[in-house]
């Protein structure tokens, strides 16, 4: 493998895990998905390479892979078994993590994946409209509103240092 | 008050194990072997269908005159006239699939600029002349579509049939947000070796506000119809040209 790719797939991993973890509510699917996504990155390696934004894309590559229901429920037939893995991942703060992640599984799809890439991946909210091909507008309504239940959930211990960057 | 990225940070969960570069590298081989059949699969369905049309053609020729017309279906799941073969491949400076017979330069029918027109004009109509037999490559049918579901950025997605009957062309963007101007969806049409665009420009991006045209195909011409998806992905749009497809208004 190009050392190149090689250096990218490793970098990237640990934090496209905990992303699609967050929007799937699950590690070993998360950790599949992001098996596939560098899979597919690195097919087709010299041209994501050229892109402007080769992290932005595989982002992109990871979110679309977890929105797919039938790949996704195909990965948990075949992730089942690792399901009982606990150890296999670091959880500094068990139950407060316990409880953000719970909290963004009650969001609706497309608040979590906003959240997930504007707050958690540190995207703008343009960067982010262009990763979920979504216009600035919704990228916008859909972080507001996911802020919002958020903070429901949460008790309202939650603030944004800039909610419309 | 925590902020709300710093509540993300605290909650992620990273694996303990590294990724598997290797198990990566055999799984893009697998895509790319996948890749490559299909695309070998639709080359030979193509050619056996020209095989047999041919075939039809040379012992009952009346019979390509009972194509039934197609009506287009915008809102049904996409899928190519059975007579025309479809195509899909990446789309790269200077390759791409084009048209098959002698063609003249492309001539784009782009507006003026500043005056964003809804429709096409119809291309001037020669002297009819006989429909002229199928040509290699172009099976002849009422009308064929192409969308860009399941295209992967960049990649593009052709089918071309001689037409049957007189028609137009339409392009549809039915979701995705803005950089349709990054897209390529356009129709050419030959008739009497001189080849003209319809939608997209000389490099296939769509151009101008145009999105249709009415009575630009003849029964006899060759007609070439492509969507591109764009280089970020994920829009879904649709064209198709023909018996059935016109401008609206």
């Amino acid at each position: 493998m190009d050392e190149e790719l090689a250096e990218f797939c490793r970098r990237e991993h640990p934090r496209l895990v905990a992303a699609l973890d967050f929007v799937c509510g699950s590690l070993p699917l998360a950790e599949d998905l992001a098996q596939e996504t560098f899979a597919r990155v690195c097919k087709d390696w010299q041209r994501i390479r050229a892109m402007d934004s080769p992290i932005g894309y595989t982002h992109r590559i990871g979110l679309n892979l977890a929105r797919s229901s039938f790949r996704r429920r195909a990965l948990e037939r075949r992730v089942g078994y690792r399901l009982a893995r606990e150890d296999s991942w670091h959880d500094p703060d068990a139950a407060g993590a316990v409880a953000v992640r719970a909290a963004l599984q009650g969001l609706r799809e497309q608040q979590r994946r906003v959240l997930v890439l504007r707050y958690f991946l540190g995207y703008s909210v343009m960067e982010a409209a262009e990763v979920l091909d979504m216009p600035v507008g919704s990228v916008k309504t859909h972080a507001a509103r996911g802020l919002a239940a958020l903070r429901d959930q949460l008790g309202a211990n939650v603030t944004t240092e800039d909610m419309y960057a | 008050m925590p902020d709300v990225a710093e509540l993300f940070a605290n909650a992620a969960r990273t694996p303990a194990d590294g990724l598997d570069l290797n198990r990566v590298q055999r799984r893009a081989v697998a895509l790319r072997r996948q890749q490559q059949a299909v695309r070998g699969t639709v080359l030979v369905a193509a050619g056996l269908v020209v095989l047999v049309v041919t075939q039809v053609g040379r012992s009952a020729p009346d019979a390509l005159e009972q194509i039934p017309a197609d009506k287009p279906t915008p809102s049904s799941s996409v899928r190519s006239e059975p007579a025309a073969p479809i195509s899909r491949g990446l789309a790269a400076p200077g390759s791409g699939i084009k048209p098959a017979g002698s063609l003249a330069p492309v001539r784009p029918n782009t507006t003026a600029a500043g005056t964003p027109a809804a429709q096409d004009k119809p291309a001037p109509a020669p002297a009819r002349s006989q429909a002229a037999a199928p040509a290699a490559g172009y099976p002849p049918a009422a009308s064929c579509k192409v969308d860009t579901m399941g295209l992967l950025p960049n990649e593009e997605r052709t089918c071309r049939f001689t037409a049957t009957r007189e028609g137009g062309w339409r392009f549809e963007q039915r979701n995705g947000a803005g950089y349709v101007n990054r897209a390529k969806a356009f129709v050419d049409v030959t008739r009497n070796g001189r080849t003209t665009r319809y939608g997209g420009d000389a490099s296939g991006r769509l151009s101008g506000n145009v999105q249709c045209g009415t009575d630009v195909v003849q029964p006899g011409d060759l007609v070439t119809v492509t969507v591109g998806q764009t280089e970020v992905g994920y829009l879904d749009l649709e064209i198709g040209a023909g018996a059935g497809y016109r401008c609206s208004s």
